[in-house]
């Protein structure tokens, strides 16, 4: 029997067509599940003017960071693995509208400060590489 | 009655024994030979060019439907299990993380494959059965590695592709093990 398309059509049974449907739905469920589970961050990483000052992991409640940026204190409070700039001196307090943030490559930017805040995933790192080994 | 008593039913007695027989040499010299098929194109695997050392294809999987659709639970085990812990042994990964989960995987889809054709098999075409064995396969796998090998979901990232080349692989081996078994029910098993 010579393979194409249309023969392996004739082949399948309605049940496979339902499988297939079903199984693929899974699939692209497990994709959307997966692309949410994992972009959780781990840490944040706090720059002034584009140099890291300090990380913190967001699996710890701190209830006050204090960071000097360029025009004064900036004050920021992780909870519950999500992390928010809770007072600046800044004036038009744009950085605390951010609001809280937990996602991998989510951003707090605070311009007048120069103060950047990047969540990344990085903890992870070490068990992937057992996995690999 | 006297069993054995005239030569002739002794003689046809006799006859059915060695039609037994035969049947089972013949049965066994085909299950050896598919197990070896099965052992090449497991190594003919580990050949090809592979981008990541756990995405693999599974045509060796066309050979435990065969045996499951032709025979049964038993004889695909049997085949199953020499074929892994042969191609473990030859690849040189016997008892490691890699032939475990391989282990574990290919012995649970050989049940789950062997419960879907027992339920399901009038309404499935063996394309349906291979995909359900290669989604199994791939689940246990994964879902072994990372809650016992690793201790951590951190796998899980990768369930996605996974899912993916089972589709595609569950599809491709399934016509295959369609087009042997068309083949094979022309000749004598």
């Amino acid at each position: 029997m010579f393979i194409t398309l249309k023969n392996i059509l004739k082949l399948l049974t309605p049940a496979d067509k339902i499988l297939i449907v079903f199984l693929a739905i899974f699939t692209g469920f497990s994709y959307v599940w997966v692309s949410r589970a994992t972009s959780e961050g781990k840490s944040a990483v706090i720059l002034v003017s584009n140099k890291v000052v300090a990380r913190y992991p967001l699996d710890k409640n701190i209830d006050d960071i204090k960071i000097n940026a360029k025009q004064g204190e900036v004050h920021l409070r992780i909870k519950n693995n999500r992390i928010k700039v809770t007072a600046a001196a800044c004036p038009n307090k744009t950085c605390m509208g951010f609001g809280w943030q937990s996602r991998v490559e989510e951003i707090i930017a605070c311009i007048p400060n120069q103060l950047l805040v990047k969540i990344t995933g990085d903890s992870n790192q070490e068990s992937l590489d057992a996995l690999s080994r | 009655m006297p069993s054995a008593a005239s030569p002739d039913k002794a003689n046809n007695l006799k006859k059915q024994e060695y039609a037994a027989d035969y049947l089972h040499t013949r049965k066994l010299v085909f299950l050896a030979m598919l197990a070896s098929i099965a052992l090449a194109l497991h190594i003919l695997e580990l050949a090809l060019p592979n981008p990541t050392p756990w995405l693999r294809l599974g045509l060796a999987n066309i050979i435990t439907l065969t045996i499951l659709s032709i025979y049964g639970l038993k004889e695909a085990l049997t085949v199953g299990i020499i074929r892994i812990v042969l191609g473990s042994f030859i690849s040189g990964n016997l008892f490691g993380p890699a032939f475990l989960l391989g282990f574990s995987g290919g012995i649970l889809s050989i049940f789950t494959m062997w419960l879907a054709l027992f339920i399901a098999g009038r309404y499935l075409s063996l394309i349906g059965i291979s995909l359900i064995g290669a989604y199994t396969h791939t689940l246990t796998q994964l879902a072994l590695a990372s809650f016992i090998l690793i201790g951590h979901t951190g796998i899980f990232f990768l369930l996605p592709v996974f899912m993916i080349m089972a589709l595609l692989t569950g599809l491709l081996n399934g016509v295959g093990a369609l087009i042997l078994t068309n083949h094979l029910s022309k000749a004598r098993m």
